[in-house]
């Protein structure tokens, strides 16, 4: 169904091969299986940034958790560098919906978490996690609470969270859709700046086509019932992009685009639907 | 024109103003109206003192001299400490007690089937009745008592520790194990933490219901304390005195109760807005 | 997926689950028996002053229902004649007065440092005192009751009406409900889980201390029963009363419990 974008000798930065998962929900003796993910396939390269788009019960936050390792595949597997994965590593960063902070740490002690579970030395995992609040810009803010910080900042902290891990690639699930729009713009304008500095590979999951658009080389379109790629979208638009590409008609070109092909998918998963029902 | 621009640049800082005043009003007429209140309950108390006999009723003024009394002859303060010390064993054997089982149930599935049962059976039940078979294994002295402040007081704590554990859900310890956290680490750098706030507020519920069980052994094993003071005055009539050891108790629950909201308060700043439902 | 290995899948989910119901039930049935044998093995072993075997309580208890001597039927009824009218007196006055409190400021003003005093009161300290006042017959012995029950009732009303959100009264006052429509099809319903929640608290403060009334006077009542047995040095006939009065709080716990689940099954 997909064609591949570039034909790559070297070894990509991630491979997804394969990847089916079905979850089983057992009520007395009923047993409803939902077919999460039916065979998902793609490669992403080291640098690249992928986004990941999908109507809601796509399985795209359950790819991720696959990725990560969180979640273990029924078949098919992970790969990175060529190697197969069996479980969550220190190559790989989560950055959560829901944040993930712990409420009784500081901005700063939830950056070190990571390290601090590592059993990096105290001074060490201190100027890295300073560093990277620094680079998201939350310089004074180390001694705050979660609970004091707004959505966005607090989504910043997930990010220097996980960058402070030093990962090879960042996985983000859906990160800004707790944040207001206005805020969301800033933070995707302020992940990019932070991603050409860094080079880290970035899979980025959302359900705004927008924001997918705007951010990655290339975006993956998925469908509902099972889960599955429905086409990858190659976005062309120069680097660094700045919120004056949000107008460009190239950027409208292929976002129209993405969202015919969204649509084809979710129509195609009705249909679907209806054909079993 | 100008006037305007004056009242629009100063409007905001007289409008929190206003309101800051307007709260701390507020503030201060309820504090009126709860001292107001207590002293109409003494009043009453006074009125109704003298115009009963001393052995049913003696005038607050006469509690007050015999708190004065008690307290100048160490009366007071013996039987303060003696019940302060089995509020205390007990309330500390309770924790220990509440967060083991709490945390054991929570964690693991298999102990929350063996054990729910009993302890929501032993939650439903006045474990006053099993007084008797208390102080028959266990005789009369300090142990005893501890033992019913622990039936009585451990299981708000249990069952709070036991919902806070399983609270601890995925937004907690999904990034603990995405970023590979040993099963120790969950446990002392998420789990621990996270159950905090849940055991302070099953303590602050358990605080009124150790002061019931302190009364209950000192009333019922070997009289002591502040409890064995009230049974001593009512069995000879001496009411003013009775009251005073009641209203040391009062005083203990009250401020305990809220020493611990103060600590859950400091402890867990961000749980600031969630209430327990006095469950 | 294949047919085929969606098939085994779903076998395979299938048997987990019940894989996992049946061994709780046979982890609770385990446990029971495991319980009950080391009970009767420990009794048997040990000096009937100290611990009575489960056989030996089972047939106290049925010595208890069937020898009129035992007074056990009639232990029983006292301290229900004393607990019921007592702790429906203590529902509703708990919840009128923890609605009025409520809704209507002043009142709240007027009665919240009274209900704060006596509510962080240790009710047993009072019934030394109330002995005195009312005697050791069944007046006391409700008005114990309802001094220890009501509280908690109006304190967990009181909250739950309050914490009512005015999302849920706008909409009914904008449609023209009065304050009585509001507080039947609004106040109530929501605040319910709250309410329930105070009664099974006062329920078990009210069963704490009938047992403490009726120990401390020691004639009348399970609580009664309780301290002859134990003053005999018999165990078997301490555990009789002690069983009762526990199982009397879990009925009416789950009685509680079935009354908040199905009414809210109707409001939702």
């Amino acid at each position: 169904m997909t064609p591949e974008t570039a034909a790559t000798t070297e070894v990509p930065k991630l491979r997804v091969e394969n990847i089916r998962k079905t979850f089983f929900r057992v009520e007395r003796d009923r047993v409803t299986a939902v077919e999460a993910l039916g065979g998902v396939s793609f490669t992403v390269r080291s640098g690249e940034f992928v986004s990941v788009i999908g109507p809601s019960g796509c399985g795209k936050s359950t790819l991720l958790r696959i990725i990560d390792g969180l979640v273990a595949a029924d078949e098919g597997g992970v790969f990175v560098d060529g190697k197969k994965l069996t479980g969550p590593g220190h190559d790989r960063a989560v950055v959560f919906q829901y944040f993930g902070l712990y409420p009784w740490r500081t901005v700063q002690k939830n950056v070190e978490f990571g390290l601090e579970l590592q059993g990096v030395p105290v001074a060490e995992r201190r100027e890295r996690a300073r560093r990277n609040i620094a680079l998201v810009g939350l310089s004074g803010f180390e001694n705050h609470y979660p609970h004091e910080l707004s959505g966005g900042m607090k989504q910043r902290v997930g990010f220097a969270r996980a960058l402070t891990m030093d990962p090879d690639i960042i996985l983000m699930d859906e990160p800004f859709s707790a944040v207001d729009e206005q805020t969301r713009e800033l933070l995707q304008e302020q992940l990019l700046d932070v991603w050409e500095k860094m080079g880290k590979t970035v899979v980025f999951i959302t359900h705004s086509i927008d924001e997918a658009v705007f951010l990655a080389d290339r975006v993956i379109v998925m469908g509902a019932r099972p889960g599955r790629i429905v086409e990858t979208v190659a976005v062309d638009l120069p680097r660094p992009r700045t919120s004056a590409h949000r107008a460009s008609p190239r950027l409208l070109e292929i976002r129209t685009h993405a969202w015919e092909t969204l649509r084809r998918g979710i129509i195609e998963a009705k249909a679907g639907l209806e054909g079993v029902g | 024109m100008a006037e305007t621009v004056h009242s629009t640049d100063t409007t905001p800082d007289t409008r929190v103003g206003a309101q800051l005043a307007a709260q701390r009003r507020r503030r201060w007429r309820d504090r009126a109206i709860g001292f107001g209140a207590v002293m109409l309950l003494i009043a009453v108390w006074e009125v109704a003192g003298h115009m009963t006999p001393d052995i049913f009723l003696s005038p607050f003024h006469r509690t007050l001299i015999a708190l004065y009394s008690l307290t100048v002859d160490g009366t007071l303060i013996r039987a303060t400490q003696n019940s302060l010390i089995v509020l205390f064993a007990g309330l500390a054997a309770s924790v220990v007690v509440g967060v083991v089982i709490g945390l054991l149930m929570g964690r693991y599935e298999r102990a929350a089937w063996v054990l729910e049962p009993y302890v929501n059976g032993l939650y439903a039940a006045p474990t006053i009745a099993f007084l008797p078979l208390v102080t028959l294994w266990l005789g009369l002295y300090t142990a005893p008592k501890i033992a019913i402040v622990v039936l009585i007081a451990v299981f708000p704590i249990l069952k709070n520790t036991y919902a806070g554990v399983a609270t601890v859900d995925q937004d907690y310890l999904e990034p603990a194990a995405s970023m590979r956290a040993s099963e120790f680490q969950i446990f002392t750098k998420v789990i621990l933490p996270a159950i905090l706030p849940f055991v302070m507020a099953g303590l602050r519920l358990s605080v009124g219901r150790a002061v019931v069980g302190v009364v209950v052994g000192e009333f019922f094993t070997r009289q002591s304390g502040l409890g064995g003071l009230i049974v001593q005055y009512a069995g000879s009539f001496r009411t003013a005195e009775m009251f005073v050891p009641i209203l040391v108790l009062v005083v203990i629950g009250a401020v305990l109760t809220s020493l611990v909201g103060y600590m859950q308060r400091r402890l867990a700043p961000w749980k600031e807005s969630e209430r327990d439902p006095g469950i | 997926m294949s047919s085929e290995a969606l098939e085994a899948a779903r076998t395979r989910a299938i048997a987990q689950a019940r894989n996992r119901r049946n061994s709780k039930t046979l982890a609770i049935f385990l446990t029971a028996v495991a319980f009950l044998l080391a009970w009767e093995i420990v009794g048997r072993l040990s000096h009937p002053m100290f611990m009575a075997p489960a056989s030996g309580v089972v047939a106290e208890f049925w010595r208890g229902i069937t020898d009129p001597r035992a007074r056990l039927w009639n232990g029983f009824l006292q301290t229900m004649s004393v607990l019921v009218p007592g702790f429906l007196i203590s529902c509703a006055l708990g919840i009128v007065i923890g609605v009025l409190m409520g809704r209507i400021n002043a009142v709240y003003r007027a009665l919240d440092p009274f209900v704060t005093v006596f509510y962080n009161t240790p009710r047993v300290a009072l019934v030394p005192i109330l002995m005195l006042w009312l005697g050791i017959d069944n007046t006391l012995k409700t008005v114990v009751v309802i001094l220890a029950a009501v509280f908690p009732i109006i304190v967990n009303t009181l909250t739950g009406v309050r914490d009512i959100s005015s999302s849920l009264t706008e909409p009914a006052r904008s449609m023209g409900a009065n304050e009585a429509q509001i507080l039947r099809l609004v106040i109530v319903p929501a605040a319910l889980p709250f309410i329930i929640a105070g009664l099974k608290l006062g329920l078990g403060r009210a069963l704490t201390t009938v047992v403490v009334a009726e120990y401390f006077s020691s004639i009348s009542g399970l609580g009664g029963l309780l301290q002859s047995a134990s003053t005999s040095y018999n165990m078997a006939r301490v555990f009789v009363p002690a069983a009762i009065l526990a199982l009397m709080g879990i009925l009416i716990d789950a009685l509680l419990g079935w009354i908040e689940r199905s009414a809210s099954r109707r409001y939702r």
